[in-house]
C-alpha cells in the first residue's frame, strides 16, 4: 500500500501541494489526474523519493520512500522525461539495471525484448520516443517491482504496444499484486485501466474513488414531459443541468435507484439514465465545461 | 545469526554509501575523458622524451617533474574538471535527476560514488604517465661548476617522479573537490563548467584584484615576497610555482584536509540540494546573489581600474558595475528580461557594496597608508635604496634608537603623503621593511622627492649611527680567495675592466685585501651629506664573494642581505656588490692611484669635447642644435662653437678635472635649478654616415662650485 499523508511542497512563492493525502492499495491500479499545473509530476517525483517534502510522508508498506534504498529497490519509475545514459545500448543498460535492482529477472527481460522486438544493440538514442518508452518499459518491468510509478506511459505508443504494456502491467497486478500508480491524460485508458482514480486540482485532491463506485454514483438522465411545465427536483444532487428542445439533459449525483425514483413521480414521457463515461466525470465533477477542463479530454 | 545473512546485511548498509556499480559505470561512461588527459600527458612529456632518449636535455625533465610544463598543467586543469563537470552531469537535467534518484541509490551513495569515480578518472591517466617516466627511467645529468670542474647531477630519479606523482595527486584532487562543489550549487551545465574553473581561481583572482586596488589607492603599497608567496599558495596547482615546483609534505597534507573538508561540505549540500531546480543556472538562491555579485565585482574592478590608467576617477567602475550586472543577472537567471523591481533593488544592494569597496580603498578606510608601527612592537627595520645603500646592502636597524629614527622618518613620509603621493620626478625610491616581534613583515614603498631625503634628520642621525656601518663591515669578513673584484670607469669607456680573480696567490689577495680595507675606511667614514650629495662616480668597483654552501663560519645572516644573492649554482652560493665610488672615497682612490690604476678613472679619453649649458632640468632641452633626451642617444654633425648659450671645452685636462671633481649624477644638491648648468661629452661617432659626434655622458655641474676660470667663460657665453 502507498500512503501519502499530508503532503506539501512549495517552490519559492508558488505551492505545488498543498496537505496532499493519497491511498493506493496493494494490488490496485491508480489513476492520476488532474489539469496541467495540478502537480501531478510533482506527487510523483515525491512517489519515488526524488524530491524532499516541505512536510507529509510518502509511506511504501509502512517505510518512508524518501533516501530508502529498500523501498527503491521494489520500485519501478517510467518518467515522461525518459533518461538512458549517453551512448548506450538497451544491453549496456540492462547490464546495469541488473547489478543494482536484487530481483532482476533475465528471462523476462529476454522475453520481452523478443516480443518488443528492439535491437539489443542499436543506441537506445537512435530509438524513436515510442521505442525508447518500450525500452524503459522492459528495463523496469525485469526488475519485477512491488511498485510501479508511471507517468504518461502510453504517450507516443501505437495500439497494439499499448496493449501489450497493459497486459504485462495487469497481468503483474494480478499475479505479485503489483501496486500501480499511473498519471495520464488519457481518461479513456484510464478508465479501461484503474481501479481507482484521483483527481488532483491546484495541488489537492479533490476526488479519490473506487472508479466503479464514482460511476454508479454519477448519472446522465435523459427526460421529457408532455407539459412544459418547470420542475426543480430539489430532492436531486444536480451537479449539471441543460434543455434541448423538449428534452433535459440532467447529471445527477446520487444512487440509480434514489434518482429514478424521484423522477418517475413525476411521469415522465421519456426517461434514459445512461452511464457517464470517465472524461463526463471528471468534467462535471471539475466544476462544469470551462475550457481549462476541456483541454485535457482528447 | 548466519554469516550468510550477516554478510548480505552488511552489504546492503554498504551499499548505502557506495555504489560499486555505479562507480565502474561511471569510469565505462567517461573513459575518453582520461584517455584525452593522458595523450596530453604524453604528448607533453614522454614522447619527445622518448624521441630524444639518447640525449634527453635536463630542462626537459625538470620542466616536467616540476610541473612547470605546459602540457602537464593543461591536462590537470582539464581532468580535474572535465571529470567533474562528466560524473555529475546527471544532477543538470530533469530527466536525469528524477531517474537517478528514484533509482536503489541514497544521495550519500550518488555522491560518494560519483565522487571517487570522477576522482579515478582525473588522476587515472597521471598515474599511467607516472608509471611510464618510471619505466623510461634513465640517467639524465645536469652539469653544474664547482671551482671551474664541472659536476653532474642525476635529475631524473625516483624520489623526482614520486615527488612528481603526490604533486599531482594533490592538484587534482584540490581541483576536483572546487569543481564537484561548483556543480553541486549550480543547475546547468554550461554554468558548472564555468564555475568549476571560476571557483578555481576564484581566491587567486579576488586577492589579485584586491592588490591591484592597492597599488592604485595605497601610497606606500608594495609588493613583498609574502604578498607573492601567498598568491602562489592559494591553490596548488599555483603552488608549483614556485621554486622547484615541489609541494613539501607539511603542505601536501594542508592541501589534502582542505580537499577534503570541500568533498564533505559538498556533501552536505548535496543532501540539501533541491532536485527540482535542476537546469536552473543556480539551484540555491544565494549562490545567485553571489555568482551575479562576483560578475559585478571583476566587471566592476577591471573597467575601473583601466579608466583610472588615463585618469577617469570613479567612471570606469561605474560603467564596469552596471555591465558586470546585466551580464551577471542574464546569465543566473537565463533570460533577457532581467528590468524589473526586484532586480532595480538587488543593483541598489551591489551598487551600494561596490562602493564600499572603491570608496574604502581609495579614502584609505582601514588605514593602510598611516600604519606607522609601534616602537615596542619593531624587531627589526630595514632601508633598501639604491642611494643610501652602498654595495646595494640595505641598511638593517635593531638598536632601539635607531628603530626609532627610522620610524620617525616613517611617520614624516605619513604626514607628507599628500605632497608626495603623486610625486612622479627623479628621487628616492626607497622600501622599509618592518620585522615584527610578532614574526610578521611590514613593508612600504616610496617614491620621494630628494629634499624629504637630504633634509630628513632622522635618518641624518640614522646614516652617521654606528649601526649604519654594519653592512660595510661584512667586507672585512670576505674570505679573500673566493673574492673577485673588478674596476671600470663609471663614464663611457671602451677599456676593459681590470679584475683581480678568485685566486690562491698572497700577493694578489694582498691586493684585493688593501682594496677592500681601504672600502671599509671609506664607508665607515662616510657622511649622510656625502652618502646623498648625488656626486657622480668616477668609478665602479664590483666585488663578486661565493661562499661555500656548508660554510657555516660565514656568519652573515641570509635574510639581513637579500639583494645580492645569486640563485645556487653547484657547491657555492655567490654574492655581488657594486659600488659606485666617488671622489669622496679619498682611501679607495688613494689606493688605485698607488696601484697605478688612475687611466680607470672617469676622465676626457676618447672623448672629443665637452658642452656646458643652461636649461639641463628634466625635460627641457638643453640646447638649440641637439634636443637632448633622458635615454636617448644624441648625436651632432658639427662640432659647436662656444657661444648662444653654450661653452665648448676641448682641453682633456679641464674636462677630466670638471668629471672628477665637479660633476653631479643628478640635481639633488642644487639649492635651485638655475644654479645648475649641463655638461654633456662627445666622442667621434663609431659610424660617421649620419653625424661626426655623438653623446657619452652627461652630467649636471654646480654654478657656484666651478673654478673661477671656466665660471668666467661660463658666465660670458652662457649669458648671451
Amino acid at each position: 500500500m502507498i500512503q501519502v499523508k499530508g503532503l506539501c511542497k512549495s517552490f519559492d512563492d508558488f505551492t505545488a501541494l498543498s496537505d496532499l493525502n493519497v491511498h493506493v492499495e496493494t494490488g490496485s491500479i491508480y489513476g492520476l489526474i488532474g489539469v496541467n499545473g495540478s502537480g501531478k509530476t510533482t506527487l510523483i517525483k515525491h512517489l519515488t523519493g526524488v524530491y524532499m517534502p516541505d512536510a507529509g510522508q510518502i509511506i511504501y508498506d509502512g517505510e518512508d520512500i524518501y533516501e530508502n534504498m529498500g523501498v527503491k529497490e521494489r520500485l519501478g519509475y517510467i518518467p515522461d522525461d525518459l533518461y538512458f545514459f549517453n551512448s548506450y545500448n538497451l544491453r549496456d543498460m540492462a547490464s546495469f539495471y541488473r547489478k543494482i535492482y536484487p530481483r532482476w529477472n533475465e528471462p523476462r527481460y529476454q522475453a520481452m525484448l523478443q516480443e518488443f522486438g528492439l535491437s539489443e544493440r542499436r543506441k537506445i538514442s537512435k530509438f524513436s520516443k515510442g521505442m525508447q518508452k518500450q525500452a524503459a518499459f522492459i528495463l523496469t518491468m525485469s526488475t519485477m517491482p512491488d511498485y510501479l510509478i508511471l507517468d504518461e506511459p502510453i504517450d507516443g505508443l501505437d495500439p497494439l504496444i499499448r496493449k501489450k504494456v497493459w497486459r504485462y502491467v495487469v497481468s503483474d497486478v494480478a499475479e505479485r499484486q503489483m501496486t500501480v500508480l499511473v498519471s495520464s491524460h488519457n481518461l479513456r485508458e484510464m478508465e479501461g485501466i484503474c481501479d481507482y482514480i484521483g483527481i488532483l486540482s491546484g495541488g489537492r485532491m479533490m476526488i479519490e474513488r473506487d472508479l466503479e463506485e464514482l460511476k454508479t454514483d454519477i448519472h446522465k438522465v435523459q427526460i421529457a414531459f408532455k407539459d412544459q411545465q418547470d420542475r426543480t427536483f430539489a430532492e436531486l444532487n444536480i451537479l449539471h443541468r441543460e434543455k434541448r428542445g423538449s428534452v433535459e439533459l440532467l447529471i445527477v449525483r446520487d444512487s440509480g435507484d434514489h434518482v429514478k425514483s424521484v423522477l418517475e413521480k413525476e411521469e415522465p414521457a421519456v426517461l434514459d439514465m445512461l452511464p457517464l463515461s470517465l472524461e463526463e466525470i471528471f468534467i462535471y465533477e471539475m466544476g462544469g465545461e470551462s475550457s481549462e477542463i476541456q483541454s485535457i479530454l482528447f | 545469526m548466519k554469516w550468510g545473512v550477516k554478510a548480505v546485511k552488511f552489504k546492503a548498509y554498504c551499499s548505502n554509501f557506495f555504489s560499486v556499480p555505479l562507480a565502474m559505470e561511471n569510469m565505462k561512461r567517461f573513459w575518453a575523458i582520461g584517455v584525452v588527459g593522458l595523450l596530453v600527458y604524453l604528448l607533453s612529456g614522454v614522447f619527445p622524451m622518448i624521441l630524444s632518449y639518447d640525449d634527453i636535455r635536463p630542462y626537459m625533465i625538470e620542466s616536467m617533474l616540476s610541473n612547470h610544463n605546459p602540457g602537464y598543467m593543461a591536462a590537470h586543469l582539464f581532468l580535474a574538471i572535465s571529470a567533474a563537470v562528466a560524473v555529475f552531469r546527471y544532477l543538470q537535467n530533469t530527466g536525469s535527476t528524477s531517474v537517478m534518484h528514484a533509482m536503489p541509490f541514497t544521495r550519500k551513495g550518488l555522491y560518494l560514488s560519483s565522487y571517487w569515480s570522477g576522482l579515478k578518472l582525473a588522476y587515472l591517466p597521471a598515474l599511467v604517465n607516472g608509471l611510464l617516466l618510471l619505466l623510461l627511467k634513465t640517467p639524465v645529468y645536469q652539469t653544474v661548476y664547482v671551482d671551474n670542474l664541472p659536476i653532474q647531477t642525476n635529475v631524473y630519479t625516483t624520489a623526482g617522479v614520486m615527488g612528481w606523482m603526490a604533486g599531482v595527486l594533490v592538484i587534482i584532487t584540490f581541483m576536483y573537490s572546487i569543481a564537484v562543489f561548483a556543480g553541486m550549487v549550480t543547475g546547468s551545465v554550461v554554468l558548472h563548467a564555468l564555475t568549476a574553473v571560476g571557483f578555481n581561481f576564484l581566491l587567486t583572482a579576488l586577492y589579485g584584484t584586491f592588490l591591484g586596488y592597492s597599488e592604485i589607492y595605497f601610497f606606500g603599497f608594495t609588493y613583498n615576497e609574502l604578498i607573492s608567496e601567498i598568491a602562489l599558495k592559494l591553490s596548488p596547482y599555483t603552488y608549483v610555482f614556485q621554486q622547484e615546483g615541489v609541494i613539501p609534505a607539511k603542505a601536501w597534507m594542508g592541501y589534502m584536509s582542505v580537499a577534503a573538508l570541500i568533498a564533505v561540505g559538498t556533501y552536505f549540500i548535496y543532501k540539501k540540494r533541491p532536485l527540482e531546480k535542476a537546469t536552473d543556472s543556480t539551484v540555491f538562491r544565494f549562490m545567485e546573489y553571489f555568482i551575479s555579485f562576483l560578475v559585478v565585482f571583476f566587471g566592476s574592478s577591471l573597467i575601473g581600474m583601466i579608466f583610472h590608467e588615463y585618469d577617469y576617477g570613479y567612471a570606469g567602475y561605474v560603467f564596469g558595475g552596471i555591465l558586470g550586472f546585466l551580464i551577471g543577472q542574464m546569465i543566473v537567471k537565463k533570460t533577457m528580461k532581467i528590468f524589473d523591481l526586484e532586480n532595480l533593488k538587488v543593483f541598489v544592494v551591489f551598487a551600494g557594496i561596490m562602493a564600499i569597496i572603491v570608496v574604502g580603498f581609495s579614502k584609505d578606510a582601514l588605514g593602510y597608508e598611516r600604519r606607522v608601527p609601534d616602537q615596542n612592537s619593531v624587531n627589526t627595520a630595514t632601508i633598501s635604496s639604491y642611494d643610501l645603500t652602498p654595495g646595494n646592502m640595505p641598511s638593517t636597524f635593531s638598536e632601539k634608537d635607531n628603530v626609532q629614527q627610522v620610524l620617525d622618518f616613517h611617520k614624516a613620509v605619513v604626514d607628507g603623503r599628500k605632497e608626495y603621493r603623486d610625486f612622479q620626478g627623479s628621487g628616492f625610491n626607497m622600501t622599509l621593511t618592518y620585522e615584527m616581534s610578532s614574526g610578521r613583515q611590514m613593508s612600504r614603498r616610496y617614491l620621494l622627492p630628494y629634499e624629504a631625503i637630504m633634509r630628513s634628520d632622522a635618518l641624518r642621525q640614522l646614516y652617521e649611527s654606528t649601526e649604519a656601518e654594519k653592512p660595510a663591515e661584512m667586507l672585512a669578513q670576505f674570505h679573500i680567495p673566493d673574492t673577485q673584484i673588478a674596476l671600470y670607469p663609471a663614464g663611457y669607456s671602451s677599456k676593459q675592466p681590470m679584475t683581480m680573480h678568485y685566486s690562491d696567490d698572497d700577493a694578489a689577495n694582498g691586493r684585493k685585501q688593501a682594496l677592500l680595507e681601504a672600502l671599509l675606511l671609506d664607508l665607515k667614514g662616510m657622511t649622510f651629506t656625502e652618502l646623498v650629495s648625488g656626486r657622480a662616480p668616477v668609478l665602479q668597483l664590483e666585488i663578486l664573494h661565493r661562499v661555500k654552501k656548508d660554510d657555516t663560519s660565514y656568519n652573515i645572516p641570509e635574510e639581513t642581505y637579500p639583494y645580492p644573492q645569486e640563485k645556487d649554482s653547484g657547491n657555492y652560493r655567490y654574492e655581488s656588490y657594486s659600488y659606485s665610488i666617488t671622489t669622496d672615497y679619498t682611501n679607495t682612490l688613494r689606493w688605485i692611484d698607488e696601484n697605478q690604476l688612475s687611466q680607470l678613472l672617469n676622465s676626457a679619453d676618447e672623448k672629443e669635447f665637452a658642452v656646458i649649458s643652461r636649461n639641463c632640468a628634466p625635460g627641457k632641452e638643453p640646447g638649440p642644435e641637439e634636443t637632448y633626451d633622458y635615454g636617448k642617444f644624441v648625436s651632432i654633425d658639427v662640432k659647436p662653437q662656444s657661444g648662444s648659450g653654450k661653452l665648448v671645452l676641448e682641453d682633456p685636462q679641464e674636462i677630466t678635472m670638471l668629471i672628477r671633481s665637479y660633476a653631479y649624477r643628478d640635481l639633488r644638491s642644487f639649492d635651485s635649478e638655475e644654479e645648475a648648468l649641463c655638461l654633456m661629452l662627445y666622442r667621434l661617432a663609431d659610424y660617421q654616415d649620419y653625424d661626426m659626434y655623438e653623446t657619452t655622458d652627461f652630467y649636471y655641474l654646480n654654478k657656484a662650485d666651478l673654478p673661477e676660470g671656466i665660471l668666467a667663460e661660463a658666465d660670458r657665453y652662457l649669458s648671451e
